[in-house]
């Protein structure tokens, strides 16, 4: 084959490849935290917040960054947007770089920008904003480089420098970089073209002055301060660097310089290699070879799947996909408390919390009701579960505090919704409105509000709705001071408020069953009589086994359940393994691993004591 | 008698106004029409921002006709009136201590209804031109974007005086000024740069108010009027969270006390009885002749048990500038075992005329209290009422005076229960309130979408001139260390 002819077959295959493997990355291995990022931004489609924005350094990438995280909302659109933005930085960075070498036997670092960029919103706390500035001040940059004329160069810096601080902020640094780099390259080779006597080769360029250079530094220099000082208060690094490339602002993290450095890198890179027609095979496989463990090396060091996986199991109990939880967990077990509260959570959901509870590795009561800082999303997880047990006023709490703590200083609008929702049910419906007013003004969340706004002093309507009803029903009348220290007490306070509060009984028999508090759990047995259970579940059929094991009594007396012949048998197959076997441990962990004797006997955890 | 009024008035204008678009052909409805914000029949001072509303409602088109002594302007919106700042100001001067008829016509489903007008008095004396609030969401522990914010009232600029943009991580609270200047200023941080900054004759100090004699650092502010003292609340604040629905948060103190800071001598001095062992002392004001200290004073408590069962009276103790020296009792001037309830917030009057308070169930930190309400009591014969015009169904809380002492600003949460907002009233020469008024915004639908609370709106009169940029060097400074003094 001819060598241009492989070169670009090899172009359009690698450009495919890094195309598709974004993608397919994207959609199915990662798109829990695309999910994440899109829960935890409230974007509202209107003027002001569009006007608001503009009034900021790099507002209008902020804007834009916004605007397209919503469609993070459907699953695949996430990908898609990526793919397409990481694209358009691959291509353009490639243009620029050919300014400096058009051998193109070296297209491959130009994927570089893009691969830094994919890697860096790997981690949550960058947002898209931060790709999409890269890309505003590449375009800017091969604008720039495009120009022969150095006064037009000279002008068209003066301009794209102000320019692109304003609608990308930071990345216009980028860019002072490109402007820079180029034009010392260019003297440089027009300094080399002079000595080897190429003189022709440049016939129109010229490169700029230094002053003119000057210029642009002191113009980069001074736009931050003078925004500063009379646009918006902030530190000074974040005066250049802006509030769109990484939402905690208490930091700038060296990923940024670093995005903001590679493409001039990249051009001082590409300027020492061959620049001669010929194209060098060896230097494509090389430089293929080298890409796949650059992207390994770069996922190992910015992708967190263990972050994937939790935000899986969120994202599913935000959907209320409690079945897809525990086949999720089937599959991948909990790593973590938080995980391991949302299948506990999904498990009382699907009424088997008493069935199946142990048949999962649990971990003391921080499995139930995880201990969290009250910080981002971690609050919004745990209100979940005291949303389900009918604290509606914790829940509010909880995702209260998420929403103040969304690091870019912007709102949630998972927490909106469910502000909304809990103030709905609290009847405090102008609250509850002003929420759904915000919701309203976003993309994907509209209907949702204007369905929800229909029950608005809708008292029927409320208490005759699945959820909201039901929450109604288990509403707490005799108030309490909550703490998650107590939730044995808020706990027993719920059910004594309402004795059909199945959830709340699932948890406290969960939760004495983890402490292996057997006593208050055989306490609270009778009272599956007035929440409808047909048999004991499993796990409580254990416990009770063991129990009846220790005691002359039996604890099953005028009870109308009985203890399955199934649990009966398997106890004795236990108790005849665990009392004469000196390996007991060890071959009990193969057959009765999911059993709560085997959780009683053989896993340690922390006691939870409550006064 | 009115009607032909009207209908002449309404022809006349039809006549005048020939090429406007007043509609020939309209439906008269007996009703006010329903505004957001409620304007009908307000009382507004001569320099306040145009007062901006919507029609709430399926209106298409606005018309509202402002009329006074045969005069009139027509403004013109969709949903919402929004006036220019000019044009408005204009108006209110010619028509100083008047009463201006507002007409409205809606264009709903096609055709034109004309509401019943309604007036806006407007009054010769100006409000103080700026207020400086906190904006903070109403929220539990955590706060996201928060700052100190200074608006000007006669248009709608507002600018920040410091935020946590600037100081990231950081909180700020607490402003206060003396006697409404905007020279004179204090408030808190807390975070990792944590001190009180105080603003004086043009210099930043941070101080570092926390002593080994005192419970905390100093918390709640009153400036004395001659600029050399300031009193402060100390308090051990806990916070706790209810579980029914009709109340959300808890905030209380298990131990207070008050305690005065010397500008000139660096000292903070106290005496027992105002930081006494066996009960609770807080939200210290002085008298505008500096000679008296109000403060408001409960039996100690076991908290949190004995939440809902802490009332605190108000009282008052003698303070001698010259000497800075106590008097040697305390007068109780509303008594919390008379009233039953407790009294937050006491603010004089400049004129030294009322004191202006806060009254609720139990406790002090009445902005989570739906029942408090404001109360006036006259300085000069002892007795107290409450505010009728100004109240409502939820928290009435914070207030401050404007210098000519009968405009005043208080926090409402009236507009949906959590979110407090500033309202503006007049105060008459026989401390009778007029209907209050919203803090205008330039589009109406503001409130609607705004996240965070108005805290702590203090009228001054003029314009705070340093910000976070220019403070920031003496913010990022170590802490000046005060020293403490009990004085019996």
């Amino acid at each position: 084959m001819e060598d241009k002819k492989l070169l670009k077959y090899t172009e359009y295959l690698f450009t495919g490849l890094f195309l598709s493997g974004i993608f397919i990355f994207f959609a199915f291995f990662y798109n829990n935290h695309l999910h994440f990022e899109e829960e935890t931004q409230l974007f509202l489609l209107t003027g002001d917040v569009f006007i608001a924005k503009m009034g900021l350094p790099g507002g209008f990438l902020g804007w834009l960054g916004q605007f397209l995280t919503q469609f993070y909302f459907v699953s695949l659109a996430g990908p898609f947007i990526i793919t397409i933005l990481l694209f358009l930085i691959q291509r353009i960075t490639y243009r620029i770089l050919s300014t400096i070498n058009d051998n193109r036997s070296f297209f491959i670092v130009s994927f570089l920008v893009p691969l830094n960029a994919m890697l860096i919103i790997c981690d949550e706390f960058y947002p898209l904003s931060a790709v999409i500035g890269v890309l505003i001040s590449l375009t800017a940059g091969w604008i720039y480089t495009n120009l022969q004329e150095n006064n037009r160069r000279f002008i068209a810096g003066l301009v794209l420098i102000p320019l692109t601080y304003c609608l990308a902020g930071g990345s216009f640094l980028s860019l002072l970089a490109v402007i820079i780099v180029f034009e010392i390259l260019s003297a440089a080779r027009a300094r080399k073209n002079r000595v080897l006597g190429k003189t022709n080769d440049t016939p129109v360029f010229r490169i700029l002055k230094i002053w003119q250079l000057l210029i642009f530094i002191i113009i980069s220099a001074g736009i931050p301060l003078l925004a500063r000082q009379f646009l918006v208060q902030e530190p000074i690094g974040l005066a250049y660097f802006s509030e769109f490339y990484y939402d905690l602002r208490i930091e700038i993290p060296k990923a940024i310089p670093i995005m903001f450095a590679l493409p001039a890198i990249l051009m001082i890179i590409v300027y020492f290699l061959p620049s001669k027609e010929k194209i060098y095979k060896a230097a494509i496989f090389i430089q293929v070879a080298l890409y796949i463990p650059a992207v390994i090396f770069g996922l190992k060091l910015w992708a967190n799947f263990r972050a994937e996986e939790i935000m899986k199991y969120d994202y599913l109990v935000r959907m209320n996909q409690w079945s897809d939880v525990i086949q999720y967990a089937e599959k991948k077990p909990p790593r973590n408390n938080l995980s391991l509260a949302m299948l506990n959570l999904s498990l009382a959901k699907t009424g088997t919390m008493g069935d199946r509870m142990f048949n999962f590795r649990q971990n003391g009561a921080g499995g139930l009701f995880p201990s969290f800082a009250k910080e981002y999303v971690a609050p919004m997880m745990g209100g979940e579960i005291y949303y389900q047990l009918g604290l509606v006023n914790a829940s509010q709490e909880y995702s209260f505090e998420s929403m103040e703590t969304t690091p870019d200083l912007g709102k949630s609008v998972r927490s909106v919704k469910r502000l909304a929702e809990t103030n709905l049910i609290n009847g405090n419906y102008e609250v509850a409105r002003k929420y759904l007013k915000l919701l309203e003004r976003t993309v994907f969340y509209r209907n949702w509000a204007h369905k929800t706004e229909k029950f608005l002093y809708n008292e029927d309507l409320i208490n005759s709705d699945p959820e909201y009803g039901e929450k109604r029903k288990m509403i707490i009348k005799k108030d309490f001071f909550f703490k998650t220290e107590i939730m044995e007490g808020a706990l027993n306070m719920l059910l004594q408020q309402n004795p059909k509060n199945k959830m709340a009984f699932q948890y406290l028999m969960g939760f004495y069953l983890i402490n292996k508090d057997l006593r208050n759990f055989m306490d609270r047995v009778p009272m599956m009589n007035d929440l409808g259970y047909a048999s004991i579940p499993v796990g409580y059929q254990e416990a009770i086994m063991y129990v009846v094991g220790l005691t002359t009594d039996n604890p099953m007396v005028g009870l109308p359940y009985k203890i399955s012949n199934d649990t009966k048998l398997r106890m004795q197959a236990y108790a005849n393994i665990y009392t004469t076997r000196d390996n007991a441990q060890e071959l009990l962990s193969k057959e009765f691993s999911g059993t709560y004797w085997y959780y009683l006997h053989y896993c340690k955890v922390d006691i939870k004591n409550e006064k | 008698m009115m009607n032909t009024k009207y209908m002449l008035l309404f022809a006349g204008a039809l006549m005048l106004a020939s090429c406007s678009d007043i509609p020939g052909h309209f439906t008269e409805k007996s009703v006010s029409p329903m505004l957001f914000p409620d304007i009908a029949d307000v009382t507004i001072p001569v320099n306040i921002a145009p007062l901006n509303f919507r029609l709430n409602g399926n209106t298409r088109k606005l018309i509202a006709v402002y009329e006074c002594e045969k005069n009139i302007n027509i403004f013109y919106g969709k949903h919402a009136i929004e006036i220019p700042v000019g044009k408005w100001h204009r108006m209110l001067e010619k028509y100083s201590d008047k009463s201006i008829n507002v007409t409205l016509f809606s264009k709903e489903e096609g055709k034109w209804i004309k509401y019943l007008p309604f007036k806006i008095n407007i009054k010769k004396e100006a409000i103080d031109p700026y207020m400086a609030y906190r904006l903070i969401a109403p929220g539990y522990e955590s706060w996201s974007e928060m700052g100190i914010y200074q608006r000007n009232l006669t248009n709608f600029d507002e600018e920040t005086i410091i935020d946590n943009r600037l100081l990231p991580g950081n909180c700020m609270n607490c402003h206060s000024f003396n006697n409404n200047d905007p020279g004179q200023m204090m408030f808190h941080l807390r975070g990792n740069i944590a001190g009180t900054v105080l603003v004086k004759d043009g210099t930043v100090t941070k101080l570092n108010t926390k002593t080994k004699e005192t419970i905390s650092n100093c918390v709640y502010p009153y400036w004395h009027p001659s600029g050399d003292y300031i009193a402060y609340s100390v308090n051990a604040i806990s916070q706790v969270f209810h579980t029914t629905k009709e109340k959300r948060i808890e905030v209380m103190d298990s131990k207070s006390d008050i305690v005065v800071y010397d500008l000139k001598t660096n000292k903070l001095i106290t005496s027992k009885l105002i930081s006494s062992e066996d009960s609770f002392e807080t939200f210290p004001s002085f008298s505008p002749d500096g000679k008296t200290l109000f403060f408001c004073s409960a039996r100690k408590g076991t908290l949190p048990d004995d939440f809902n069962k802490i009332r605190y009276s108000l009282c008052k103790i003698d303070f001698d500038p010259a000497s800075a020296s106590f008097g040697s009792s305390i007068d109780t001037l509303i008594s919390s075992y008379k009233t039953g309830k407790s009294i937050s917030f006491p603010r004089p009057s400049h004129d030294g005329k009322y004191i202006m308070f806060t009254m609720s169930d139990y406790g002090n930190f009445s902005i989570w209290h739906n029942e408090a309400d404001l109360f006036l009591l006259n300085l000069k014969d002892g007795s107290f009422k409450r505010m009728a015009n100004i109240n409502s169904g939820n928290s009435e809380s914070y207030h401050s005076w404007s210098s000519g002492s009968h405009w005043f600003v208080f926090s409402s949460r009236r507009i949906d229960g959590l979110y407090t907002r500033p309202y503006f009233a007049w105060l008459d020469e026989n401390g009778e309130a007029t209907k209050p008024f919203l803090l205008p915004q330039k589009d109406p639908d503001f409130y609607d979408y705004c996240l965070r609370s108005f805290n702590v709106p203090e009228l001054i009169t003029g314009k705070v001139m340093v910000n976070g940029r220019n403070m920031l060097k003496s913010i990022g400074a170590d802490a000046k260390n005060i020293t403490f003094e009990q004085k019996d």
